[in-house]
């Protein structure tokens, strides 16, 4: 064999084996969230998902099918949360536990199944389309319900706390379609989005108050509002029968309504670029303004209430020998006692909006500052970022990123970008020690993507 | 680890041997790609490794404190004695709104029968064609008129008339429908010088019998058949047979009589408690119904309340000795009954002590007089007259006292590992004027008290004050802490059986009378503070 066949036999192994690893971290899972970094490499296409108004340097671009995921707590982390004892077992001590609580306690992870993202247009214009399948969970606990739970409620006396979680859980398609035009330093998007939803599984009123008297003898006093609504393939029964139990159960559906949903929702992004100057440019976007309209098997149980307990009435039990302190537990469950309704809802988004600014400082160096948020719920979830990238040659871009965010704490993440022609891959995190040591992070990200991009877009 | 550091870095040789070797830009980008998986690779066996470390949760280790409410109830005097069991026949109130417990039992009873029996058959002899009989057929009883319910009369008359003679027989005061008895017989000669008849049967049934000093006329008017000569026989006579009264009327001589003797049960004290009672008002009635038209006066002969331990007290007052004179009907008033009542007080008798003794039962034996006094007048008894005797005791919750008692029971607290600690906060809100003081005595195997309660006997119930008319003011809350820390705990689970010590008292310390209302509240609230490990 001499050395050229040699050499193309070594580029075809590498090849192989670099093609397979590739496809499989993108059938891996990997995770995405708030995808900092991601917004803040500029000559990456996917950035249009996070600001429809900006366009890279290539006019015709495909993003292969890929599945993205993420999870994160607040600052709870598996190896914070455990321990081990002496012999050896893995244990929770609950004091602990209460301790590395917040008031708020948000467990979330969101899962998006990229179909396809097509991109095509010219120097001034750029219109982009694809289809996802999303899902979105996100759980709250509060800190009182740990408390009392685990603590006990004499930490409370005297005391109204609210230990009602929230949660929702929902699951769409999306059909996206955007435009970007560019007006010389100034480029303005939309992205307008048809969303199907799939399955709402969520908490609206979540009020369920505790208060112990310590005047007397300590009396409970219970006070519920608390919505849950389900609507699309999750059903949920029990909630309104005290004798049934509560079981949650999830339908069938067949392609179409896969793809297109059976609960319509709308919504849009908006973005701008503008270069301030040639080493500076300052972007900005707003997105998932919009909301889906549940109606098909769309269920609202309601529990609304208010009760004391006061403790046993002796006397009662000595005239009426049948009575039982099971009775106490069925009048607990009373006042938890949902009423059914069918009826229509709509649910919004989380809106979510970047607001980058990137300073060339050199050829090679690039720095940038980023403010992100998160709206949902009449929760505001804020991250700052800074980042830095240094291009090593044409192909090769790489960059860090530091964040302080109310959800994600401290962390530190890294973005990579390769250009080998027409083959973008990317890999970028938000947390990289998340990815090295997830049980001992509560914030895990982690991105890497594959785009076919031809036809250079002149500045 | 070791193999795969091995493979990691002959990986990196591997690639940095093929960069050297070639000059192709692109494979060399390639190689470099592959250079730059390694870390890719790194991370995820990284987080693989520590992911792999994640197993179930074998325990939770959790210390709590739970505040809780217990016992709630507010009762009343009204609600417990609903759910005890009482052989009080009747929860009632007095006029002034006190509780007291009335018990009613039917006492001995007295019938006409019991002391006047039937009439004895009577013989008489009518010696002369017009003759008075003496009718004295009831001892002690100066007869005037006696209805007969049934009876009948026999004859026997001799004729010395050698033919056949009519005889008639008339009794001028034995009357029916206003009609004398008239008795129509002929005396068929029988051929010798002396001729028996013999009439028998005659019924005098539904006839009365009007005495005048105690005697009736009788008249015999005999005739011969053939020449229908009025004629005097040889002998003529009666006899009066299986007489019942229904009415007698006349003048009762003085006559006493006893009556059985009867018990009445109370389960009033039947507590188990020792100490002191005084009861303040209490009452026994005797209930008298009483048909006989005669003047009857009754006396309690004997009479004692006995308690459990064999302790008596018999009645004693001007009540015992002057005995009670009984309504009875008048003569217009037969076939009607009258009801007296003889009462018996804290103001002429001695039951206030005899109930201090708190009995269990009521023995007594009763008398009467017929005519007390010897009066000459007229009286009646019918064949249905009695003297019924009811007897009531009614014992308002009035007065004073101071009760004990030593409850055992067996406990088994199941030994509850978690719990490491209590406390317990007790309220009582009391409108009743008793108080209680508590104490809990935790016993082992041995019979060894390990533990109490309380330090000393605990006031856990603060008697309400009273006003002058012995009713409570206010109710008067009481609260009391309850700590048992975790030794204690452990003292707690190993007692087999528990003693506890109640002592009742009325308000004072039971020196001062109060009333017990049936609607007076007690309210007991109990809430705990739980500490638990586990």
């Amino acid at each position: 064999m001499n050395t050229i066949q040699y050499n193309y036999s070594i580029l075809f192994f590498s090849k192989i084996t670099t093609l397979l690893f590739i496809l499989l971290a993108c059938f891996a899972t990997p995770i995405s969230a708030q995808d900092l970094g991601l917004s803040m490499m500029t000559n990456l296409h996917q950035t249009n998902t996070l600001n429809p108004a900006t366009m890279t340097d290539r006019k015709f671009i495909f993003s292969f099918p890929g599945v993205t995921g993420s999870v994160g707590s607040s600052d709870l982390t598996y190896n914070k949360l455990t321990t081990t004892n002496e012999a050896g077992e893995t244990i929770i001590k609950a004091n602990d536990l209460v301790a590395s609580l917040r008031p708020q306690n948000t467990i979330w992870s969101n899962t998006s199944l990229e179909i396809f993202h097509l991109s095509f247009g010219s120097n001034r214009w750029q219109i982009s389309m694809g289809h996802a399948i999303k899902m979105n969970n996100n759980v709250t606990i509060p800190k009182t319900l740990a408390q009392l739970v685990l603590q006990g409620n004499e930490q409370f006396l005297g005391e109204t706390v609210n230990i009602a979680p929230q949660f929702n859980m929902t699951s769409y398609s999306e059909w996206s379609i955007a435009t970007a035009i560019n007006y010389g330093r100034l480029t303005l998007g939309l992205r307008a989005k048809l969303l199907g939803g799939l399955s709402n599984f969520s908490s609206g009123n979540a009020v369920a108050n505790i208060h112990t008297n310590d005047q007397s003898i300590y009396e409970l006093t219970l006070a519920s509002d608390y919505t849950i609504r389900s609507a699309g393939l999750i059903e949920i029964t029990g909630l309104e029968d005290e004798n049934e139990e509560i079981e949650l159960t999830t339908g069938e559906i067949d392609l179409f309504n896969a793809l297109f949903g059976e609960n319509k929702g709308f919504a849009f992004d908006l973005g701008a670029t503008f270069k301030v100057s040639d080493k500076l440019t300052v972007t900005g976007s707003i997105i998932d303004l919009g909301k889906i309209t549940w109606s098909k098997n769309a269920n609202t149980y309601t529990s609304k209430g208010d009760y004391e307990y006061k403790g046993l009435d002796v006397l009662d039990l000595l005239k009426d020998e049948d009575t039982n302190l099971s009775q106490i537990a069925d009048t607990l469950t009373d006042i938890f006692k949902f009423n059914k309704k069918q009826d229509n809802y709509s649910t919004g988004l989380t809106v979510r909006s970047y607001w980058t600014a990137n300073y060339q400082l050199s050829e090679k160096f690039t720095v940038g500052g980023l403010i992100h948020t998160r709206h949902h719920q009449g929760t505001f979830d804020p991250t700052f970022a800074v980042n830095g990238a240094m291009n090593m040659g044409r192909w090769w871009t790489l960059g860090a990123i530091v964040s302080q965010g109310k959800s994600t704490g401290f962390s530190v993440g890294v973005n990579t970008a390769l250009r080998l022609g027409p083959v973008q891959l990317f890999f970028a995190t938000d947390n990289l020690p998340g990815l090295i040591k997830p049980l001992d992070h509560g914030y895990a990200h982690g991105r890497v993507g594959m785009n076919l991009a031809f036809g250079k877009r002149e500045a | 680890m070791a193999r795969f550091l091995i493979l990691i870095c002959l990986y990196s040789y591997h690639s940095y041997y093929l960069f050297h070797q070639t000059k192709i830009t692109a494979m060399r980008t390639l190689i470099v790609l592959r250079l730059l998986c390694l870390p890719v690779i790194a991370l995820f066996i990284q987080s693989c490794t520590q992911l792999d470390s994640v197993g179930s949760i074998d325990d939770i280790e959790i210390e709590a404190t739970y505040a809780l409410p217990l016992i709630n109830s507010t009762t009343s005097i009204h609600d417990l004695l609903e759910t005890s069991r009482t052989d009080a026949t009747l929860l009632t109130t007095t006029d002034d709104g006190t509780l007291a417990f009335q018990y009613d039992a039917s006492g001995p009873e007295v019938a006409a029968a019991d002391l006047f029996s039937d009439i004895p058959d009577f013989p008489f002899v009518i010696p002369a064609e017009r003759s008075t009989i003496t009718v004295d057929i009831f001892p002690g009883v100066r007869l005037e008129i006696l209805r007969l319910n049934e009876g009948t009369m026999d004859f026997e008359m001799y004729s010395q008339f050698l033919e056949d003679v009519d005889v008639e027989i008339v009794f001028y005061q034995l009357t029916k429908n206003d009609q004398p008895l008239r008795v129509n017989t002929r005396i068929v000669y029988n051929g010798g010088t002396r001729t028996e008849h013999r009439v028998s049967g005659i019924d005098i049934t539904g006839y009365s019998l009007a005495l005048i000093d105690q005697e009736m006329s009788v008249e015999y008017i005999a005739t011969t058949v053939i020449t229908g000569q009025r004629v005097t026989l040889e002998g003529v006579g009666g006899e009066g047979r299986n007489w019942t009264y229904d009415y007698v009327q006349g003048g009762f001589d003085r006559n006493e009589f006893e009556m059985e003797s009867d018990t009445l049960t109370l389960d009033l004290f039947d507590l188990g408690f020792e100490g002191s009672l005084r009861l303040a008002d209490p009452k026994l009635d005797l209930v008298f119904e009483n048909s006989f038209g005669v003047s009857i006066q009754a006396r309690i002969k004997h009479l004692e309340m006995v308690n459990a331990e064999g302790e008596s007290v018999v009645l004693s007052g001007a009540i015992v000795e002057n005995g009670f004179l009984l309504d009875s009907p008048a003569l217009n008033e037969a076939g009607q009954s009258k009801t007296s009542t003889l009462s018996l007080n804290k103001d002429n008798s001695n039951l206030v002590d005899l109930l201090a003794i708190k009995p269990q039962k009521i023995i007594y034996q009763l008398s009467s007089t017929i005519n007390p006094t010897n009066r000459d007048q007229s009286g009646f008894i019918t064949s249905a007259s009695k003297i019924n005797t009811d007897i009531h005791a009614l014992i308002p919750a009035h007065g004073s006292f101071e009760l004990r008692t030593q409850q055992e029971t067996a406990v088994d607290f199941g030994q509850p590992e978690a719990l490491v600690a209590a406390e317990f906060n007790l309220i009582t809100t009391n409108e009743m004027p008793v108080g209680a003081t508590l104490q809990f005595y935790f016993v082992d195997e041995n019979n060894t008290i390990i533990d109490s309660l309380f330090t000393t006997q605990e006031l856990i119930l603060e008697a309400a004050p009273v006003a002058a008319d012995d009713f409570p003011t206010a109710p008067t809350p009481l609260t009391t802490k309850i700590n048992i820390p975790s030794d204690r705990i452990n003292i707690l689970n190993r007692s087999e059986k528990m003693l506890m010590s109640l002592y009742l008292a009325t308000t004072d310390d039971g020196q001062t009378p109060v009333k017990i209302t049936s609607e007076q509240k007690l309210g007991v609230k109990l809430g705990a503070i739980l500490s638990i490990e586990e």
